[in-house]
């Protein structure tokens, strides 16, 4: 009988965050990803920056605005740590609906009053975090906030239908992150947009087809595309005056999901500028099909011409040498009269990871602790 | 008054080849082009393998029937060399049309009864052949008869509007391919296309693509295909109801022409014979590239860095050079000692040359 491949019922849910409002946000995605659990949907597909809200306001003031700073300053005392409080109630939701939700916020960094991250969370259907995405490379006006993540939070996640990825907006189209994340087989690929586009160039909703059909040419995956859309309440707190309010007022400014089957078709969508749930059945079979003609990652590439080198490293800002309780000046690497274990931690902790370094001085003796585990905590 | 930057017209050839007939094909050829230079484009973009046809009839027979093998076997008679003949007309054309003209041919290495590559030909304003690109990877029935080229083929070339560059098909929607040409600097890319594919209408195919390459590269695309005629269906000895297929329309053609910003500035064109025609103003990708470069400021050397290898392995190489058989050792001394001591070599050749070469090689 051969090999089985499931049909997955997919969502894209097209909404407006309840902006600049962590808590409201995070009500509002886990209201919806019952919902579209409660349809049958299996994975859940959120817009960009969803909680609390994609840095809009830099399409319309100055950077260094009283306004942009104010509301710049909002969006962080607005953003989510990972694990926290709203990473908690989106898994019970993901656990309620039994479905994969991957979800847009805004990330900052336990503990700090600075530096936030463009991130996709993902969940699984059994509630548990299975990890993050933070967009590498901030699209202009989000270079005033977010900064680009590293090769350790790139990647496919594993679920129960097989290899799936996410990318957020202008991502989806960099031919390399395309080409890596073929190569690791996703079948099922998340795109999550933000709720509008620059005043000066096309609509969003045009980049969000070419992109969505490109990426599934390319990878032979499904696509869900997930687009924000705008709100009045958004549209009073941008203060934008007559010309901005017309802008985003126009339909054809916001929205645009759609579903995108591996051969390029378009199978559900493009919404319009409203709120509501886009659903489709993904038969992954239909990859099998479309690569016995291209695979881009294996038969129809030439990997004796092309080779593409990734780093899954992430830099580390800061690190701490020695301890307080080092015997003596002048020793010239203390981490190595650490015990073992502890100095094993040391050199695998994270970028930024200033907690789990401390934590080493609590660690038991030398060889009872899984430097592995410590990094997790 | 800082840098300034062309306005190009430019070209997609959309057309039937003269079926299997290298020569029919290339007078056509010729002829278009020198229509299209007249009506001032500067760079002109024709089909895949418009010399002198596409294997299409593997979208129709089986690899291994008797008339697959018969027109395998036509298509390489008119296959053609680079240079050639073929070659030197469309030089000749592309002078007197002053563009630099991108064709796709079926190419045959010279002095050889097999192998073919699925390449396209660049050739300058001054009628000179700049390069050509053989195709990297055959799709689905081409592999029964093309080819797959190496690095040393792959790549932009410089024209006087800037870097230009050109795949082939499928080649179109390779991600590393797209990035190694934006990486390269590619402003213009031209796409040549079959005229069909199989049982998927071809314009949706290269409408996606070429609005993508655009996207991703924020080069302006030049998406040229071919068209079905009836001197084709009627080589092709179809039942009715492939015949059928072949005449929906939608099924052939759909060439379009797209600008950095994804928009499509000229066509589709439908099933008909035409020349697309579209002014690309090569200062819309800087605009572009503010927002997104993917070569650039919009992506991850520390993360992603693509290795790109231009050489081309060789089947065949000679180590050495033929060496006589040695010497008796009686023999050889004797030799030594008439040219003197230490002159193997000489002793060597000296031995296996006739006598006549001797006296020359002293």
């Amino acid at each position: 009988m051969g090999d089985q491949y499931s049909v997955v019922k997919v969502a894209a849910v097209q909404a407006a965050s309840v902006f600049l409002d962590r808590e409201g946000s995070t009500e509002k995605a886990c209201r919806l990803i019952r919902e579209a659990g409660k349809n049958g949907a299996r994975i859940i597909a959120f817009p960009e920056g969803f909680i609390p809200t994609h840095p809009v306001w830099y399409h319309h003031h100055v950077a260094t605005s009283a306004i942009a700073n104010k509301l710049a300053v909002e969006l962080f005392k607005n953003s989510v740590e990972i694990p926290g409080p709203e990473i908690e109630a989106l898994c019970a939701a993901a656990r309620d609906a039994n479905a994969y939700v991957v979800m847009g916020v805004c990330e900052k960094l336990p503990q700090t009053l600075g530096t936030m991250f463009n991130s996709q969370v993902w969940i699984g259907p059994d509630g548990t975090l299975l990890g993050k995405h933070q967009k590498i490379m901030p699209t202009v006006g989000e270079r005033l906030v977010h900064t680009g993540g590293f090769g350790d939070t790139f990647g496919a996640f594993q679920t129960e239908f097989g290899p799936a990825s996410g990318l957020i907006c202008g991502e989806n189209s960099n031919p390399l992150a395309v080409f890596a994340l073929t190569a690791e087989g996703t079948r099922l690929h998340v795109m999550s947009w933000p709720n509008h586009f620059p005043t000066s160039g096309d609509p969003m909703r045009n980049r969000v087809a070419v992109d969505s059909q490109a990426f599934a040419q390319m990878s032979k995956a499904w696509v869900i595309s997930a687009c924000g859309t705008v709100d009045e309440d958004m549209i009073r707190k941008l203060e934008v005056g007559p010309e901005g309010e017309k802008f985003l007022r126009n339909p054809d400014c916001c929205g645009g999901s759609v579903i995108v089957a591996p051969n390029s078709r378009v199978v559900a969508g493009p919404m319009g500028a409203e709120e509501g749930i886009l659903y489709a059945e993904c038969n992954l079979e239909v990859g099998i099909n479309m690569k016995l003609r291209h695979d881009f990652a294996g038969h129809y590439n030439r990997p004796d011409i092309f080779q593409l080198h990734i780093n899954r490293s992430a830099p580390r800002i800061y690190t701490v040498y020695g301890s307080n309780e080092a015997p003596a000046l002048g020793t010239p690497d203390a981490v190595s009269q650490l015990p073992g274990a502890a100095s094993r931690a040391l050199e695998g902790s994270a970028h930024g990871s200033l907690i789990g370094e401390r934590s080493v001085e609590k660690l038991p003796e030398a060889g009872t602790a899984d430097p592995q585990q410590v990094k997790r905590k | 008054m800082g840098d300034t930057y062309p306005v190009v017209k430019v070209a997609a050839v959309q057309a039937a080849s003269v079926f299997l007939d290298r020569e029919g094909s290339t007078e056509k050829a010729c002829r278009l082009i020198r229509e299209a230079g007249g009506n001032g484009a500067r760079v002109i973009a024709f089909p895949e393998s418009f010399i002198p046809a596409h294997p299409v009839w593997y979208h129709h027979h089986p690899a291994t029937s008797a008339i697959a093998n018969r027109l395998a076997v036509e298509l390489f008679k008119n296959s053609i060399e680079i240079p050639g003949p073929e070659t030197a007309a469309l030089c000749a054309a592309a002078r007197e049309a002053n563009a630099y003209v991108v064709i796709g041919v079926c190419e045959k290495i010279p002095q050889t009864l097999g192998t073919m590559f699925n390449t396209q030909l660049y050739i300058g304003a001054d009628g000179a052949i700049i390069r050509k690109h053989q195709k990297i990877m055959p799709t689905g029935g081409e592999r029964l008869v093309h080819m797959g080229g190496f690095g040393d083929t792959f790549g932009a070339f410089p024209t006087e509007f800037g870097p230009m560059s050109g795949l082939i098909c499928g080649e179109n929607s390779n991600p590393l391919a797209v990035f190694a040409l934006t990486a390269e600097g590619t402003r213009i890319h031209t796409m040549s296309w079959p005229c069909y594919l199989g049982r998927a209408p071809l314009g949706n195919r290269v409408a996606v693509d070429s609005q993508a390459f655009a996207q991703m590269s924020k080069a302006f695309v030049v998406s040229a295909c071919g068209v079905i005629d009836q001197g084709m269906i009627d080589r092709l000895e179809l039942d009715a109801g492939e015949k059928k297929l072949l005449g929906e329309p939608g099924r052939c053609g759909g060439s379009v022409i797209v600008a950095p910003n994804s928009r499509i500035i000229a066509g589709p064109l439908g099933a008909e014979e035409g020349i697309l025609y579209a002014e690309c103003d090569i200062e819309t990708g800087i605009q572009m590239k503010l927002r997104h470069d993917f070569a650039g400021h919009y992506n991850r050397p520390d993360i992603f860095q693509l290795h790109v290898n231009n050489a081309r392995p060789r089947i065949y190489d000679i180590h050495g050079t033929r060496q006589p058989e040695t010497l008796p050792d009686a023999q050889r001394v004797a030799l030594e000692s008439h040219l003197g001591p230490g002159k193997h070599d000489e002793a060597d050749q000296a031995c296996v040359l006739p006598s006549k070469m001797k006296k020359l090689a002293q």
